[in-house]
């Protein structure tokens, strides 16, 4: 008899401590629904696309102004940057806007998809690919130059020779 | 400048240059551009001894005991010279 009153008494405890565990699980939930969540981006900055190739990109890097940021000027993106931790990116450009006092330009008439960095390696025209190339050679050209600069010449002698034309070993030598 | 870099890259240089002369780019670069100066009659408004100076430099590209100079260069060298 006592045993079986002990064991009704400890279902009884198993059964408050469930409901006690699932209420505080609802609780939990319902504070959830209001954090926003942040969806994750793979490329969200320069070093990343640098990091990680061109292409693939779903979205421009946020490290500069939007088209539509521009349009709707500074002020709106710095007062909603503490509430959310991806505008975060924004706001250092915004703030650069702000401080220089530049004034919010119209969106440029050409759409974001004519952008060649953005597009398929597929989709890419002659144009494109060449635009590409030159891109990526005066950034070589620009570490070499640098290298030159401050005197590191064996640096930028290897640069010159391993990843640039000959117009780029000529031009360091002259 | 050969001496601040080390051995095998300052090679590689001497190499990569001895390369692109021999190549003869400057001399296709410098025959073309005579020519389509010719064609479009900038050559003709040059000062004579400008153009004096330009003919001379050509006749040297196509001078027949050159052997730094290729064949084809020397042969277009000259039909350019004749031309102009």
């Amino acid at each position: 008899m006592i045993e079986e009153l002990a064991q009704a008494l400890h279902e009884q405890q198993q059964s408050s401590q469930e409901e006690q565990l699932q209420q505080s699980i609802k609780n939990l939930d319902q504070k959830l629904e209001h954090v926003p969540q942040a969806k994750p981006r793979r490329f969200d900055t320069y070093a990343d696309i640098a990091r990680h190739g061109y292409f693939g990109v779903e979205k421009q890097p946020t490290g500069m102004l939007q088209n539509e940021d521009v349009a709707n000027g500074v002020e709106p993106i710095l007062q909603q940057w503490p509430q959310s931790p991806v505008q975060h990116e924004v706001a250092p450009a915004a703030q650069y806007a702000r401080m220089n006092h530049l004034q919010p330009q119209p969106p440029s008439a050409a759409p974001k998809e004519d952008n060649p960095l953005l597009k398929h390696p597929k989709e890419l025209s002659y144009v494109d690919k060449k635009m590409i190339k030159n891109e990526k050679l005066s950034a070589t050209w620009l570490q070499i130059s640098k290298h030159a600069l401050n005197q590191e010449y064996q640096r930028a002698y290897e640069m010159a020779l391993t990843q640039a034309d000959d117009i780029y070993l000529l031009r360091l030598i002259m | 400048m050969l001496g601040r870099l080390v051995d095998s890259t300052g090679k590689q240089v001497l190499q990569r240059l001895n390369r692109i002369v021999r190549g003869g780019v400057f001399y296709k670069l410098q025959i073309d551009w005579l020519d389509d100066s010719h064609k479009i009659g900038l050559f003709k408004s040059l000062h004579p001894e400008v153009q004096n100076e330009y003919l001379d430099t050509l006749h040297h590209f196509c001078d027949p005991n050159s052997q730094l100079v290729k064949q084809g260069i020397k042969k277009r060298a000259g039909d350019v010279y004749r031309v102009v």
